[in-house]
């Protein structure tokens, strides 16, 4: 069996079709009463619409197969395309009038074609968007046609368990607030402090202060560019994000991904201003690091994070963090606890209000 | 792409709806002004939907029109009728459909209404041109749905042109040709699409029994019996229908091989008075037969007998003829009849002569019509030129009011000059009933079984000089008219014409659809002369006909064994039948001959036996192969199986049949599910499962006895295993 050949799928007769069959059993009634000629040759032309139907629509889906290929990721929500190879092995035959369609009870048209000739394929780039973290099973496609009268409508059903990661969405995010949020030596540093000390100078990314860009620079290179102030040790964070299961909170669901929406959009901005950054979970840790490589792991970490249960220990895991040199981040689900400080460890806990880009 | 297939749509849709006109042109009540419809609705349609767009009173003016148009149908169905009603309605909704915005299922208002015109046309009796129509309807019709089709899936889905590449390509390695997938490829797949449709459509055209059963009942009347009616109408539209039954079963034991070499026309009445297209049995004052006064007579108190002095130098030909059911008009018989004979002594029947002066036969009886009787008919075949002869003297010979009803006729002043016309070389009566017989028989009529409405006044003008088709009533009626106009009297003559050779028992078979109307012409010395102008050619049936026609046949001739050699049987059919069984035998012992003789082999007796011999062999065969399946199947079983286990398998076999009748689905499943199904069930008698799969399980895989008496308690325990 050739790869990506499919299955039946069940045929659907169209009302068209209906009305075209019962038109034929009332006129051979008539021309088997009547003996009128005329309507044997009328019954005739309505049966080979049927029979045309039934014949030329299998014709018309045998031999084709179906692939298709989509990204290996992507974010929450963002259109992507899924490339649709469809290919007609039949030596002379052109398949005509191909619809593609999610396979379900209410398959909506994803795409249509009018004509794949012989030895040819179609390559359709059929839009496509997921709206919840994680990873997905694109839903099968089907191939249908109506070729040629569309009177009676066949399927085939080809599934190819093909896969999605679904990345948290990024959103624009104030930064600053990260860099407000106690140090490693548990004292608050100031704004002003962390831009004493000239870093590097890099593109402005949304959020960035406006009296940071670089005028002259900019104006030169027709790039909007700031300058990066920072001491060294400030450039390391680790994001704790409690995953533990809080029955108590109301909508934890909701808030469970909009916290990790924050995570990774601070993340991410973090990671293109040359931080190292990291990320800890009472399930599971991604180390401190820089660059695409690091983003891709953290996103993918939390792509796929879960609800821990309640029981598990989270805080022996921070207290060993505190001693660390990174600047710890703590994120929450609960919003009680949001902007305040933690009861075990006295850390600071994010608020996500704050990062919100005005 | 989309503006190609619209376009495709759009001409496709037109040629569609023009060809339901061209098939409602092809009815000659429409005309050609029907022509103009579909050209002003595809002129009119843009702008209707132009209107609708831009002002929403078109809407309900529209609506307002539909309103009106509702109110004015019974009006339509009382002044056009029901069909022409029905036309003008469905010329309505697809005006209505044409002028609006068109959406897929206004579409296929459209399409369905041309196809209703077509109907339409096809139920009215169309001219030949109906079949460009048909033939156009089809190819337009294909594009149509395929163009629709495509039409309405470009617009649904969104606007997504695939990129068209080589297999096994990459999508950027080749530049794709995604701009034109309807292009000629398409064009010519449509095409090869068309050219399969007209195919299937005359194999489907071809193939379909045709039955004619009539079992939803007919408005246009009887099956065709147009031979044995007292009166025609020939006014009376509609559909003969071909009745393939046995109605006759005629030998003529005299003639040599008992097969009669002259045409075969089985005379049953005349009808010689013509008023208003209509033919009706009256009484003439004489014969008009030559030779010297009759005496005609009939003879009761035993078999009934009767008979007429003969006419000399006439060669007589004897029937002998069995039908099931005489016909009230007349008994069949070849003409002139001269006696006709019952041997049957029949209770309250009589048989007579008819007062019509006509030398028809009629039985009288209020018992059954079954009749088996001997005519001896007087045959004469006078030569052309002896009627060329003839010398016209009609009105010394025949009396006024016999030559006045003998050449009535009220065809108009432009039909008689047309046969005026015809006749113009013949220089004799003879001559010029050749010449109208001639043209009737030429290639500007056809026979036909549809016949059309004609109009009760001048029927017989209306068919000489409009429709040119129809069926023997017409053709026999037009020459009738036609030769009286000539001043010659005629008159038309029902019965049947030809019958089915059968070789085996050397007789005919005359079947319904036989029955025929044809002509008689008076020559003053030889009387009355047949003429027959119908073009119909006797056809043997095909197909389910000839089942039809053959079973029929063979009903009859049951019929007639019974009738004849049961009911009948007396001493003096059984004296002659050992008679010719002792002369049989003394004939083949004498010749030193095992074989039978010629004449007997031939006979039915004979073919009995054949096939008496043939169905024995054939049983026979039968029996052994199902004694050798039967031993093949059970020395399989022995062959792998100990006694015990095939005795084993068998119940197990039993079980599995069992369960199966009871209505529980068996497919693969394994004893143990089995079992477990009929307890979900709640099945009676589960510990008598249970002890039989017990049985089988151990015999069959535990190499345990199972013995014959316990099998045999284990198939009477089976009866009662059941499922509630």
């Amino acid at each position: 069996m050739r790869p990506g050949q499919g299955r039946r799928a069940g045929n659907r007769l169209r009302l068209p079709g209906l009305v075209f069959i019962i038109i034929a059993m009332l006129l051979l009634m008539a021309a088997l009463n009547t003996g009128n000629n005329l309507l044997f040759i009328v019954l005739g032309g309505v049966t080979s619409f049927v029979l045309m139907s039934v014949v030329l629509s299998s014709w018309s889906l045998r031999n084709v197969t179906l692939r298709r290929d989509a990204p290996y990721a992507v974010h929450r929500g963002e259109p992507f395309l899924i490339e649709t190879r469809i290919e007609n092995h039949k030596l002379s035959m052109p398949t005509i009038g191909l619809r593609v369609e999610a396979a379900g009870r209410d398959a909506e048209s994803l795409g249509f074609i009018v004509k794949v000739p012989a030895r040819r394929a179609a390559v359709l780039n059929i839009p496509y968007m997921l709206n919840r973290r994680g990873l997905h099973r694109i839903p099968a496609f089907r191939l249908a046609t109506g070729f040629p009268f569309g009177l009676l409508e066949k399927r085939r059903r080809y599934d190819d368990e093909l896969e999605v990661l679904v990345y948290p969405r990024i959103r624009a995010m104030r930064a600053a607030v990260v860099e407000k949020l106690p140090g490693p030596a548990g004292v608050a540093r100031s704004a002003a402090a962390d831009g004493e000390e000239y870093f590097s100078i890099r593109e402005y990314l949304p959020g960035d202060e406006i009296r940071r860009i670089a005028w002259r620079i900019s104006a030169r290179l027709g790039v909007w560019m700031v300058r990066e102030m920072s001491r060294q040790h400030s450039r390391f964070v680790i994001f704790a994000l409690d995953t533990r299961w809080t029955p108590e909170v109301d909508r934890f669901p909701e808030h469970f991904e909009e916290v990790i929406e924050v995570v990774a959009s601070l993340a991410v901005t973090l990671l293109k201003r040359q931080f190292n950054v990291g990320l800890v979970t009472p399930t599971g840790a991604v180390e401190g690091g820089e660059g695409v490589g690091q983003e891709r792991r953290i996103l993918e970490m939390l792509a796929r994070l879960e609800p821990a249960p309640p029981e598990m220990d989270f805080e022996t895991r921070l207290r060993k963090l505190e001693s660390h040199e990174a600047r710890l981040v703590c994120v929450s689900p609960d919003p009680a606890l949001w902007g305040q400080r933690s009861t075990s460890g006295g850390l600071w806990i994010l608020d996500p209000r704050e990062t919100v880009h005005a | 792409m989309r503006s190609r297939v619209e376009t495709a749509l759009r001409i496709s849709t037109g040629v569609m709806i023009f060809s339901g006109y061209l098939a409602l042109f092809s009815v000659r009540e429409y005309g050609v002004t029907i022509l103009a419809i579909p050209f002003l609705l595809l002129l009119l349609a843009p702008i209707g939907e132009s209107l609708e767009r831009r002002f929403p009173i078109y809407q309900v003016l529209s609506r307002a029109a539909t309103i009106a148009y509702g109110c004015f149908i019974p009006l339509t169905v009382l002044t056009w009728g029901l069909l022409n009603a029905v036309i003008s309605l469905v010329i309505f909704i697809q005006a209505y459909s044409l002028m609006h915005r068109k959406e897929e299922r206004n579409y296929y208002h459209i399409f369905l209404m041309s196809f209703f015109l077509l109907l339409g046309a096809c139920s009215q009796s169309p001219e030949p041109s109906i079949a460009v129509a048909l033939l156009l309807f089809l190819l337009s019709a294909i594009w149509a749905f395929m163009s629709l089709r495509l039409h309405v899936e470009t617009c649904a889905s969104q606007s997504i042109l695939p990129d068209i590449l080589p297999l096994h390509a990459a999508i950027s390695s080749v530049p794709s040709d995604a701009g034109s997938p309807f292009d000629a490829g398409l064009v010519a797949s449509v095409s090869l699409v068309s050219l399969l449709a007209v195919l299937l459509t005359l194999g489907v055209f071809l193939g379909t029994p045709r039955i004619e059963a009539g079992f939803l009942g007919r408005g246009e009347g009887e099956i065709a019996r147009t031979g044995l009616n007292r009166s025609v109408d020939l006014s009376r539209a509609g559909l003969l229908m071909e009745d393939q039954r046995a109605v006759m079963h005629a030998e003529f034991p005299e003639e040599p091989e008992r097969r009669y070499g002259g045409p075969l026309y089985w005379r049953v009445t005349t009808m010689p008075q013509y008023y208003r297209s209509q033919w009706n049995r009256r009484s003439l004052r004489e014969t008009y037969e030559p030779g010297p006064s009759y005496l005609i007579g009939a003879r009761s108190g035993g078999p009934l007998d009767v008979f007429r002095k003969r006419m000399p130098d006439r060669r007589v030909v004897h029937q002998t003829i069995y039908m099931d059911e005489v016909p009230e008009e007349g008994l069949p018989c070849l003409d002139l009849p001269q006696r006709v004979l019952v041997s049957e002594k029949l209770r309250n029947a009589a048989l007579a002569w008819d007062d019509a002066q006509d030398f028809s036969i009629v039985l009288r009886t209020t018992a059954s019509r079954r009749l088996s009787y001997d005519v001896w008919s007087e045959v004469d075949t006078p030569s052309p030129d002896a009627l060329r002869a003839e010398v016209h003297n009609y009105q010394e010979r025949l009396s006024t009011s016999d030559y006045e009803v003998l050449t009535y006729q009220d065809l108009l002043r432009e039909t008689r000059e047309r046969v005026t016309q015809i006749t113009r070389d013949a220089k004799n009566d003879y001559d010029r009933v050749l010449a109208i017989q001639s043209w009737l028989s030429g290639p500007d009529f056809v026979y036909s079984t549809a016949i059309p409405a004609l109009p009760p006044d001048h029927a017989i003008d209306s068919f000489l000089t409009t429709y040119r088709r129809g069926h023997c009533e017409l053709f026999a009626s037009a020459m009738a008219l036609m030769i009286r106009s000539q001043g010659i009297p005629a008159r038309v003559v029902s019965g049947f014409r030809g019958g089915d050779w059968s070789g085996i028992d050397q007789s005919y078979t005359v079947r319904a659809s036989m029955a025929h109307l044809w002509v008689e012409v008076l020559f003053p010395t030889h009387g009355w002369v047949v003429f027959d102008p119908s073009p119909r050619l006797d056809e043997a049936p095909t197909g389910l006909r000839r089942m039809t026609s053959i079973l029929s046949s063979y009903l009859l001739r049951a019929k007639m064994f019974w009738y004849q050699r049961v009911i009948r049987y007396d001493s003096g059919l059984q004296f002659s039948r050992l008679r010719n069984l002792s002369l049989n035998l003394i004939r083949s012992i004498w010749s030193g001959d095992a074989e039978p003789s010629a004449a007997s082999s031939a006979g039915p007796g004979t073919v009995s036996r054949r096939t008496l011999f043939v169905v024995t062999v054939l049983l026979c065969a039968a029996a052994v192969a199902a004694l050798l399946w039967m031993r093949r199947r059970k020395s399989a079983l022995r062959r792998l199986l100990t006694e015990d286990q095939a005795r084993a398998v068998q119940l197990y076999q039993r079980f599995r049949r069992r369960l199966r009748r009871s209505g529980l689905d068996i497919r693969g499943k394994s004893p143990r599910e089995l079992l477990n199904e009929l307890a979900a069930r709640g099945a009676l008698g589960i510990e008598r499962a249970e002890a039989v799969l017990k049985a089988y399980h151990d015999a069959r895989f535990g190499k345990r006895p199972l013995a014959r008496a316990l099998y045999a308690s284990l198939k009477r325990e089976l009866r009662l295993i059941r499922l509630p």
